[in-house]
């Protein structure tokens, strides 16, 4: 039996190589692809301007509010304030997030919630981001994240014409 | 190859081929979830949802904020604590016993803690209520009923959370009242 | 020897066909469709289903909706139970509903959705869905002319049936041929 893997000893080693070697380059089409597929964050400061999906954003106003004082105990009250300058519109809507990796280690998300609190948005401000029409708007956006939890939160624009890429600002 | 071997081997191999779709693991298989097992009163996390169920249990009649629920058959009434994981998740409930699957009950409006949207850190409890044969408790697999949370519609391949539950060992009310969803745990 | 040869791949041809449905007979369709009364449950392969009662009426059975000008509602009462091992939607889809209505719910037409609503009998509640091995009673609202039907008219609800058929290869069933089982005749009763 011996002479057997003996005699083939450079045919199995080719083997041991190309077995894996070809899973590899059957998984490169797939991987690099995948990669690139993945949000790509990019970072802005506040009173910084970036453009994304057509439009100039600056992040002007980012207060966490305790939850107590606007009816929702359990909760703080994260209040996004942006410049929106859209330069060349598109029929899309962008959609505003707070993320925090306070409270679990991991970046958790937090939607919208524009209802959810005793936070009234003044009326001189808009509560949807739209990017439909040329021209600039104050947005502000109230968002619940846990109580005591996130006191650091960063606002994250996507577009979803304009993904991988989305902003955030913080 | 030796002659004697060769037909043998041949019939073998067709006999074999024509098993194959005997052997080919069915959809159900390839595409099932991937559950993570809870106990009741534990508090357990999924790709999507934290969950605790307090309690869990068996009743004819159920009230509902002014609802009230009959049925033909018995009401599963299960008590639960939900929050999303990482982002915001819908809620969708099933059970399974012997590979039937039965749903949550859409008769409560939004009155249950399923059908809604959860999120991360701002856990919501309420019930959970579905409708049941009155002769479930007389099938085989009522001693193993799964109670499968994941988000709403489609779960296949996706994280859910399961508990088993032994449907001949939970207490059968005649009526039972229930709160309506509120905010933070129990 | 080449006969011998010729009949065995015939035969091993006629046994593969087994598990592929070659050998499934069809099944010739009399051409009188029996007939049940209102009440009796008819056992289809997805449903078991009993009318219970038909009537007209301007008071839709939720409490508020009006029928629009020149229309009125028609209400089917049946008393239904899901035999598979999946959550049904009662009245099923265009290809294979539960039954069949004529001038008004005919296999293979579909209904325009703002034109007919279903409710669970036992609460009102909307859009009911059947639990396996669950029966109820349901009421389905259809929307149809005033003059369509009449107080004392005959109608010959149609309970369909169909060959449940499941996927090998993927998870999924096939209703084969729907088609009319049996016929309830009932009275329209006018509760204007």
């Amino acid at each position: 039996m011996s002479a057997w893997w003996r005699a083939n000893r450079w045919y199995l080693l080719a083997l041991l190589v190309l077995l894996p070697a070809s899973v590899v380059v059957a998984m490169i089409p797939r991987w690099f692809p995948y990669l690139e597929r993945q949000p790509a964050a990019e970072s802005v400061e506040r009173g910084d301007t970036a453009r994304y999906s057509g439009a100039d954003f600056t992040l002007t106003g980012l207060e966490v509010l305790d939850g107590d004082d606007w009816g929702v105990p359990e909760a703080d009250v994260v209040v996004a304030t942006l410049v929106v300058d859209v330069v060349e519109p598109v029929e899309t809507v962008c959609e505003l997030q707070v993320v925090s990796a306070e409270g679990a280690g991991f970046e958790r998300f937090w939607d919208e919630a524009p209802y959810s609190s005793d936070y009234d948005v003044p009326d001189e401000y808009e509560t949807r981001c739209s990017l439909a029409e040329a021209g600039s708007f104050d947005v502000r956006i109230p968002f619940l994240v846990p109580a005591d939890e996130v006191t650091e939160p960063v606002v994250q624009v996507t577009a979803w014409g304009s993904l991988p890429r989305v902003l955030r600002l913080h | 190859m030796r002659a004697r071997v060769a037909v043998p081997a041949g019939v073998g191999l067709v006999l074999l081929a024509f098993g194959a779709t005997l052997f080919t693991p069915t959809d159900e298989v390839r595409m099932a979830p991937f559950p993570v097992a809870a106990g009741i009163g534990e508090e357990v996390a999924s790709q999507h949802h934290v969950a605790t169920i307090h309690e869990v249990a068996l009743a004819d009649v159920v009230e509902l904020d002014g609802w009230r629920g009959t049925t033909s058959g018995v009401w599963l009434v299960a008590e639960a604590t939900l929050a999303g994981y990482v982002e915001r998740t819908t809620v969708g409930v099933d059970l399974f016993v012997d590979g039937v699957r039965f749903e949550s009950t859409p008769r409560a409006d939004s009155d249950t803690v399923d059908g809604r949207v959860v999120d991360p850190g701002l856990p919501v409890t309420g019930a959970i209520l579905l409708e049941l044969p009155r002769d479930i408790l007389d099938r085989p697999g009522a001693t193993s009923a799964v109670l499968r949370l994941g988000a709403a519609g489609d779960t296949r391949l996706d994280s859910v959370i399961e508990w088993r539950i032994d449907l001949t060992a939970l207490e059968h009310h005649a009526e039972v009242e229930l709160d309506r969803v509120r905010k933070g745990a129990p | 020897m080449p006969v011998l040869v010729a009949g065995g791949v015939l035969a091993l041809g006629g046994v593969v066909a087994i598990p592929l449905g070659g050998w499934d007979t069809v099944q010739l369709q009399s051409a009188v469709i029996p007939e049940q009364p209102i009440g009796q449950p008819y056992v289809g392969a997805r449903l078991s289903t009993a009318i219970d009662d038909i009537y007209l009426t301007d008071e839709h059975p939720d409490g508020f909706s009006d029928p629009d000008p020149g229309e009125t509602w028609l209400v089917v009462v049946a008393t239904m139970e899901n035999l598979l091992d999946e959550p049904e939607i009662p009245l099923g889809n265009r290809s294979f509903w539960a039954f069949t209505i004529p001038g008004v719910l005919e296999l293979g037409v579909s209904l325009d959705s703002g034109s007919y609503s279903t409710l669970l009998q036992r609460d009102g509640s909307y859009g009911p869905r059947l639990q396996p091995g669950v029966p109820d009673t349901v009421e389905f609202v259809f929307a149809v002319s005033d003059r369509l039907f009449s107080e004392g008219d005959e109608v010959r609800i149609g309970l369909t049936d169909a060959e449940k058929q499941d996927a090998d290869i993927y998870d999924g069933i096939r209703w084969w041929r729907p088609h009319v089982a049996v016929e309830v005749p009932v009275v329209i009763r006018d509760e204007r």
